[in-house]
């Protein structure tokens, strides 16, 4: 895994944390991202909660996008970590995961989930979550 | 095993950009006789937790997947490393395996071990009743499930 991940500046707009263990999948989402036509800021990658929570420690982060399935720190313990951060109450989390079982939403479901994406997913459907949201939630 | 392979078709046609399509095991056996020799190829395995359990395994040459690496990337195939190639065939499975279980189990929870990845060479048979075969971009690639039972 991916040990020093370099985050990618863009123009203005919200900053993106990616979350996920595949770098392959990382860079995915990072490319849907910058092309949808949504003005975003810096996208951060992380491979884990446990990286994540580091860079949400020390930047400005409008948009996570976690994965479930991860070692070292999973999606759902990252987003616990996050519910108990009143500081982090503005961050929009979407959850990008192959697990879209009803079982896997329902131990979600109270920890501020604003969208749930199942893998495989569509590049238009990452177009439609950032337009959706960003009326809402731009800087 | 149907089911797995589905959803195998499904990733490659919405994640990969790739014409997929199942296929007969006879379809599957003259596809695999007419890949190159020496060929390498690609098995991700991913090793799943739950209400049952078990490992559910992608196999696919490994020159098809560096083209649906650079596609799923957008990259040119030259621009891709090779252990992009390995993670790729990683996130493969696990999407198969995860599509899978949520259309068939959406009641219950599974986890789901990081992908393993391991090279082999080209298979010159297969037994059709433990595999599930399809063509992605007309190349061959096999599904298989293996229940607990069996892990080695």
């Amino acid at each position: 895994m991916q040990s020093e991940l370099t985050p990618e500046t863009a123009g203005a707009g919200p900053n993106v944390l990616i979350v996920d263990d595949s770098a392959m999948m990382r860079k995915l989402i990072r490319r849907v991202t910058s092309v949808v036509g949504v003005p975003i800021g810096t996208i951060f990658e992380a491979g884990n909660g446990r990286e994540a929570l580091d860079i949400l420690e020390h930047e400005d982060i409008k948009f996570v996008f976690t994965d479930i399935n991860m070692p070292v720190m999973t999606g759902t313990e990252l987003l616990r970590a996050m519910h108990e951060r009143p500081e982090w109450q503005h961050i929009v989390r979407i959850i990008i995961s192959t697990d879209g079982s009803e079982a896997r939403r329902e131990e979600v479901s109270g920890l501020d989930v604003k969208m749930y994406v199942e893998k495989p997913f569509r590049p238009e459907v990452m177009r439609d979550v950032l337009s959706d949201l960003s009326p809402t939630t731009g800087r | 095993m149907a089911a797995l392979g589905a959803a195998a078709v499904n990733v490659a046609e919405d994640s990969l950009f790739a014409f997929a399509e199942a296929c007969s095991a006879d379809a599957l056996a003259v596809s695999l006789d007419a890949r190159p020799d020496g060929e390498t190829w690609l098995r991700a395995a991913v090793r799943f937790r739950g209400p049952f359990q078990g490992v559910a395994e992608v196999s696919l040459p490994r020159d098809l997947a560096l083209e649906l690496c650079a596609a799923f990337g957008g990259d040119s195939p030259e621009d891709v490393a090779p252990q992009d190639v390995r993670d790729f065939a990683g996130e493969f499975a696990n999407m198969m395996c995860g599509l899978w279980l949520t259309r068939a189990h959406s009641q219950a929870r599974f986890d789901l071990d990081a992908p393993r990845i391991d090279e082999f060479g080209r298979p010159v048979a297969v037994a059709p009743a433990d595999v599930f075969g399809l063509l992605v971009n007309d190349a061959p690639v096999i599904v298989s499930l293996r229940p607990a039972e069996s892990q080695h």
